[in-house]
Formats: C-alpha cells, structure tokens, sequence
C-alpha cells in the first residue's frame, strides 16, 4: 500500500466514527432489550390481580 | 441454452477450492494452541491430523486442476456451495478422532452444523470435552458462519439477480470476483474481530460476576463470543447459558446476538459515521418492529398459560429464547425437555415462525431474512395501492436500505422466491420428521431450527435420532445456509456436468 | 419387649427398603416438571460446575446427560472439591431439596433448592494419555502436507502466501 499523508484530524476523526458507531451499535441492541423488558413488566402487571 | 460444462470449469472450481483448503488447514491448526495452554497434549494429534490430510488434498488439488483463468459467477456459485460440505468433512475429523461424537455421521452432522452456524448439537458429553475440541467447535460457527457467510453474500450471492439486493455497497467498484472477495474478507475480518473481542470481555465480566473462576470465564467468554457473534449457538456447557444462572450473562447473549444478525452492509455504514441509518433502513425497522411484536405474543402466552409468572421469568426464558430464535443463534435457558413438554403449542409455533423470519441478510444469522419480509410487506401494500387507484395512474414503490432504491419487480421477485424456497423447504422438513413419529410443534419447531440455522432445539436432536433425519437436518442445514438457490445451482451444474461431460468426452475422442 | 420389636421390624424393614428409596433420575425431573413441581426429590449427580455467589453458591450437576442447577449454601459447596472437565470426574454428590418447575426467586429457572448435601463419592483424575499412533501418524501427514505445499508451490510458480491471493 502506498504510503499516503493523512493528518492526525482525519484519522481521530475516522476512529471516533468506528468507535461512536460500535457505542450506537450496543446502546440500540440494549434499548430494545428495555423495550422488551418493559413490555414483560406491563403485560405481568395486567394480568396479576389487583 | 445454458452453456456446457466442461473441463476447464472443473478446473476453475478445484484450483479454487485448493486454495481453500490450504487456509482451512491453517485454520482446523488453530486450536493446537489452546491445547498447549491447557496441556491437553493428547489431543494435538488430531488436529495435526487433519491440518495434514487437508494440506494435503488442498495442493493435490492444485497440482491437478491449476489454472490461471478468472472465477466466473457460476464457478463462485458451486465452489460454495461444495466447501461448506467439504469443509465440514474436513473438520469432522478431530472430533471423531476425540470420541466427541458417538459416530462418524454425528461428527459430520456437529462440523456442518458448526459450519453453517446452526448449533444443533450431537456431540456426546460435551461437560468433558477437551478444551481444545471444544475450541475447534465455536471457531468453526466464527469462520463459517461469523465471516464465510458474509463474504460469499456480500460478493458472490449479491452478484446474482435474485438476491441482487445483497451486494455489497461499501464502495462501489467494479471487479472480478477473487479481488473482491479478499477485499470485502478483510473489511469483515475486521469488524468481526472487534466485536469477538468486545463481546469476550463482556462475557467475561458477566461470567466473573456470576461466580465462575477466571480461567474458565475468559475461555467461555471467548467462546460464546465467537458463537454469539456468529449468531451460532454453541456452548461450552450441555446446558448452554442455563449453566451460569446469571441475567447479566444472558443479556450479553442477547445484545451480541442483535448486533451479529444486523446486516454488514449497516454496520459498514454505520461505523463511518453514518449513523442514523441504522433507524432509517427497511431492514432494522422490519427487524426490529417483528422482533418487538413476536416478543410481545410470547410474553402473553406464557403468562396467560401461567407457565411463567413473573417480569424477569418471562423475560429470561420467553424473551431470551424469542431473541435467541429471531437472531438465529440458538442459545437456550430453557433445557429441551422441558420446552418441549412444558410450554403450550402457541408460543412454541410463534418461535418457529420467529426462526423462519430469521435476522438481516448480510449478516450471521438465516431464515428469510427480515429485508425479503420487509420488501415482501412492501410489495403487499404496493399491490393493494395498485387495485385502487385508477389504471392511469403510475405508482412506484420506494425502500430505504443503505441508499433510496426503487421497488422493482426483480427485487419483489428475487424476494419472494427465497422465501418460497424456505417455505417449501419447512414444509418438506416438517412432514419428513413427523414421518418419524414425532409431534406437529416438536417437528415444526426442530425443522426451522435446522432450515433457518438456529440451533434451539425441543429434543428431537440426540445422538439418539434416526439416521434419515440426521441427514435430512444436515441437507436443510446445508441448503438455507446457503439460501437454497446456491444448492440448486451447484447440483443443476453437477448434472450438466455429468451429462454434458459424456458428450465433451465424445467429442474429444471423435 | 414390644417396642424392642416394633423397633427391630422397623430397622430391618428400612434396611431392605432404604436402597428402592432411590434418587430421582435428572431427565425424570425435566420431563415431568409439573409432576414435581414443590416437592422435595433427591438427585445424585456429578459436579460439573460450581458458581459462588455471595453466601450461596449454584452447583450443576450431571446425571446421564442431562444436567440441573442446586441452589445451596456456599458451605454446602465447600464441600465439593473436584469439578467435573476433561481431566476430572467431578465429585458424586446426593442433593435433597424442593424442586421448582419455574423458581420465583431465580427468574424462572429450573432449578434444585438443597436442604442437605452429601458428598457420595470424590471424584478424581482421568488418565489422559498421548496415543504414540495418532501422534506419528499427525508428524507424518503434517510433514507431507507441507513437502507437498513446497513442491506445489516450486513447480507450478504459486505465491507463498496461505490465502494465495
């Protein structure tokens, strides 16, 4: 590969990306476990007696 | 007319598949580390073994067949469709030699199923396994299925017509198809890596914080990474994530489980900072919104059926194995038995359905594929717009995946082909294993758990089972893999082959 | 005198039945979890995984292959010294607890709560030896593999490289 000159900006930057879109990644994987929890949660709740 | 078949694609597709088995024979020498850690030295032999035969048969087959001409669509067609058969032959061999298995046949029935990142498992006493078998195991589900798969959707499924909204939009270039595959293979390689490595961490906190020792959580942690990413389903224990009783250790299966069955090309995006594409393509939102809908139904069954009553036992045993089936990975926390004789028929069909829907293309997991559903859905509102609106009137479906691309019937129709394939295919499945005795649930949910390579199983799999349905899971396993036209398209080329190949032969000596 | 013999029938009736009151078999639980449901079994199994938590500790034990978890006090688990793997058959030990189909305390898992532990047997080591066959057999295909690769790799001007791409 041929060396090519990048700055140090366009390769945080470029990181950043990778790293922020990994965090996206798990952050959304986990929302939806919550969103399954939470339907969990409501549907015991309607169903035990009160 | 379909062209003739003759020697030299032969030769295409063996030099090709030489050059395969020479990484698998760098691959299947990985684990003789791991028995160096863990001074199984018994065990080195099996892998050097079959590292041998495969280096072996990997350069006979280049002596024979080399040649320098460029690999066409068909000859990547039927060269993947052989290796996944091959390959796991191959790697059957260490766990035949380590008694892993109770017959040959069964340790080819757990290389395929290793393979094709199904998790179904024949494997006898897997407690007692050598560390190093059981290595061989889960990295066969991280090569197979965790990259393999990807690369031959990303660069060789994408470039026929049916699944043309397969191909890799990275950056769009232009290229034969060698190029790109190790192009595209180390894009992926990378990608894997950092998530196999994430989630190892992850798993081993979970695992210390469940009360296993080091040594053992940092191995199964690095495991079931492997297999979680991988969207494969092995486990180091016979009771897969039952074993650690913990919730942390499941919702780290499960969170790798949702990243693995996301589409490369999604991840591929999203890592260069395009980030909220992830909420705008079709393919998550249909994802997501049946994985949601499915979880809902099954929460509801089980607690109407009073099976379980509380939050965090249906969460745990229905969600976890919803997620695990909707993902196509396969981990459990419900021991077979008693999913098969506890819970009622509903929700036990609800997971099948879940299974047949499968994770994204692109991407670790099986099934349909929530993109083909979605685009099917789609195509549905389309055609019912279409009825009532006056002839003149032109309309035009649009779906957001990676880019805006116009609903055209190739696509509805590649869609919908698949999914026929699959249909089909489940249905076939169903009626053989009940042919067997078995019950209607039981068989429809062990068929798409082979078909869709899932892995859950309701206990039909056991060393136990017949031979005709071990081979009937294993030519399932093999064909939704490899999204069942692959299949066709290999045996419709071995039998112009054959019979073609008579008349070349006429030919030649004429 | 009558209680001496009352208490002399009774002894020698528990001797003789004392080995039919048998432990319940791991997969007998699993298929018939309902049946069981709350009521207290024995099982005897082999240790093949011992989690502690705080002042209890969930032990797996095996049975015929299948395997349940015993929820038990961490001196219960002290107990037990050989973890079942490759190189070990975990200690046997009996379990007597309540089982639960679907345990309310543990998220509804299918598990053993124990009242009493016993160990039944230790366990031990499993000899684990290098088959002197397999091993020149592996030497010698390897060996070849790789003259073969060489030879390969000269006559037909191939590119070192494993992919070869």
């Amino acid at each position: 590969m041929a060396f090519r000159k990048t700055s140090i900006r366009e390769i945080l930057k470029k990181n950043l990306n990778f790293i922020a879109g990994i965090l996206t990644e798990f952050i959304l994987a986990s929302v939806l476990l919550l969103l399954a929890i939470t339907i969990c949660f409501l549907l015991a709740l309607a169903k035990s007696p009160i | 007319m379909i062209p003739k078949l003759g020697r030299e694609d032969f030769e295409i597709i063996g030099y090709n598949l030489g050059k395969i088995f020479n990484f698998l024979a760098i691959l299947f020498s990985i684990p003789v580390v791991v028995a160096l850690i863990y001074g199984e030295i018994d065990t080195i032999p099996y892998f050097l073994i079959t590292s041998g035969v495969t280096l072996i048969l990997g350069n006979v087959l280049i002596f024979y067949t080399c040649t320098k001409k460029p690999m066409e669509l068909k000859h990547a067609i039927c060269l993947v469709a052989l290796t996944w058969v091959l390959a796991s032959v191959l790697a059957s061999t260490p766990l035949w030699l380590a008694n892993a298995t109770s017959s040959y046949l069964d340790a080819n029935f757990e290389s395929l199923s290793g393979f094709t990142g199904t998790g179904l498992t024949v494997a006898v006493d897997i407690d007692h396994m050598a560390h190093s078998v059981n290595f061989h195991r889960h990295l066969l589900q991280f090569v197979g299925d965790g990259i393999g798969i990807i690369v031959v959707s990303l660069t060789i499924l994408g470039r026929t017509e049916i699944s043309s909204v397969l191909a890799f939009r990275g950056e769009a270039r232009e290229e034969g198809i060698r190029p790109s595959v190790v192009r595209t293979s180390r894009t992926i390689f990378g990608i894997a890596i950092t998530f196999l490595l994430i989630g190892a961490i992850m798993f081993a906190i979970a695992g210390l914080h469940e009360g296993l020792d080091l040594r053992s959580s940092i191995f199964d942690g690095f495991c079931h990474s492997m297999t979680g990413y991988a969207t494969g389903g092995f486990s180091t224990r016979s009771q897969n994530l039952l074993y650690y009783h913990g919730l942390w250790y499941e919702l780290v299966g499960m969170v790798l489980a949702i990243i693995g069955a996301l589409n490369f090309n999604l991840h591929y995006v999203v890592l260069r900072g395009k980030r909220r594409e992830i909420l705008d393509n079709i393919e998550t939102r249909t994802f997501f919104f049946t994985l949601l809908l499915a979880s809902t139904l099954i929460s509801f069954c089980l607690l109407s059926s009073n099976v379980y009553s509380s939050t965090e036992a249906v969460f745990r045993k229905g969600v976890f194995q919803l997620v695990s089936a909707h993902t196509t990975t396969g981990f459990a926390t419900v021991p077979s038995p008693q999913l098969a004789l506890m819970w009622p028929a509903l929700p036990i069909i609800i997971i099948s359905i879940a299974m047949l829907v499968g994770g994204c293309a692109n991407s670790t997991s099986g099934g349909v594929k929530a993109l083909r559903v979605g685009i099917l859905i789609k195509a549905f509102f389309l055609e019912v717009k279409r009825a009532l609106l006056p002839r003149s009137a032109v309309v035009r479906g649009r779906f957001h995946h990676v880019e805006d691309s116009p609903l055209t019937d190739t696509v509805i129709k590649g869609a919908a082909m698949i999914a026929t394939g699959y249909l089909l295919l489940f249905t076939l499945g169903t009626l053989i294993t009940m042919g067997y005795g078995y019950d209607t649930e039981a068989s429809m949910f062990e068929t798409s758990s082979a078909l869709c390579n899932v892995g859950l199983s309701s206990g039909i799999t056991s060393p136990s089972m017949p031979t005709g349905l071990k081979i009937t899971y294993m030519l399932l396993m093999w064909m939704g893999r490899l999204e069942v036209i692959t299949v066709l398209v290999l045996l419709a080329a071995l039998a112009l082959g054959i019979w073609r190949g008579k008349e070349w032969r006429e030919e030649k000596s004429s | 005198m009558a209680g001496r013999e009352i208490l002399l029938i009774s002894l020698i009736i528990t001797m003789f039945l004392a080995p039919c009151v048998k432990a319940t078999s791991i997969m007998g639980l699993l298929e018939n979890s309902d049946a069981f449901d709350g009521k207290i079994v024995t099982v005897r199994g082999e240790v093949i995984g011992v989690l502690v938590k705080g002042d209890h500790a969930w032990v797996n034990i095996l049975e015929n292959g299948y395997a349940i978890g015993v929820w038990c006090t961490a001196e219960d688990a002290e107990k037990i010294s050989v973890v079942g793997d490759y190189t070990h058959i975990g200690d046997t030990i009996e379990v007597t607890g309540v089982f639960h189909r679907a345990c309310p305390d543990h998220g509804g898992d299918l598990d053993i709560h124990a009242e009493t532990l016993t160990l039944i047997s230790p366990g031990h080591e499993i000899p684990r030896s290098l088959s002197p066959f397999l091993t020149a057999l592996g030497l010698i295909l390897l060996v070849t593999g790789i003259l073969v690769t060489v030879f390969v790799r000269v006559k037909k001007r191939e590119p070192f490289h494993p992919l070869g791409y």
